[in-house]
């Protein structure tokens, strides 16, 4: 199975976008993943359909959102996208924003992510990585901290 | 044994987090032989409640799914913050289930 660094490449690693609202971000962050086959337009739809339905459920942490939906939403494959932004966007949550790094997901079952997603939640728990993550500028700024 | 549910949207994400940061915590509490922790979503938790001790889920889903009488929830508010996590979960053990502090279990 691909780990979280080979899942992190040119084709799914944005950095520093402009966006004018959270469904933006979403979008970006999701059109990374539709665009490498890992999961359906529908997908991502639903991941906003939901937010709008049951509030940001996707905010993890400070500053991050984790955007994904459940497998049968339309995911292929397990894939993560990164996206960071150049100005924060409001989720609304309100200890938790602004956001300005979104890891999208797409898993096809609750058991193959797992390895990559404790990657995310470690590389997240630490405030020099987010930082480091914030300021990256290109990939293998990223790949640096993988 | 002591049954802990952690519960997000659709039971893959931050229901996982709060699994995966909870459980080296439940283990320095020298409990992981006598707790059970499960992640599932709110969908699914309303069947698993009743066989349930404590209840933890994002500040985000709070509301989301009843909490029967004699169930303890604890909402956090940061997945990854394992101080959060620990004092949150520490003090509704100690407030709650202080015989399983005391016997190391049940």
């Amino acid at each position: 199975m691909q780990d979280l660094r080979e899942m992190l490449t040119p084709q799914t690693v944005k950095l520093n976008v402009e966006v004018s609202d959270w469904q933006e971000a979403i979008r970006i962050g999701g059109q990374m993943l539709i665009e490498v086959n890992a999961c359906t337009h529908e997908y991502i739809e639903t991941i906003i359909e939901t937010v709008n339905l049951i509030g940001p459920y996707i905010v993890i942490a400070p500053g991050i959102a984790l955007p994904h939906a459940r497998p049968e939403c339309g995911a292929h494959r397990l894939q993560f996208s990164l996206l960071t932004l150049k100005t924060p966007v409001n989720f609304g949550v309100e200890d938790l924003d602004p956001v300005n790094i979104v890891f999208s997901m797409s898993a096809t079952n609750n058991k193959d992510h797992i390895c990559s997603l404790k990657r995310v939640a470690t590389l997240c728990m630490d405030e020099d990585t987010v930082q480091r993550i914030i300021e990256a500028q290109t990939i293998e700024d990223i790949h640096q901290l993988l | 044994m002591f049954k802990i549910l952690t519960v997000c949207a659709n039971g893959m994400g931050s229901s996982m987090i709060l699994q995966m940061v909870l459980e080296p915590i439940i283990n320095d509490m020298k409990l992981k032989d006598n707790v059970q922790i499960e992640c599932i979503s709110a969908g699914q938790a309303a069947g698993m409640i009743s066989s349930t001790d404590l209840i933890l889920c994002s500040e985000q889903l709070h509301g989301m799914f009843d909490i029967p009488e004699g169930k303890v929830l604890v909402t956090i508010r940061n997945l990854i913050d394992k101080n959060e996590i620990r004092g949150k979960v520490h003090s509704a053990i100690t407030e709650n289930f202080p015989q399983l502090l005391q016997s190391g279990g049940k």
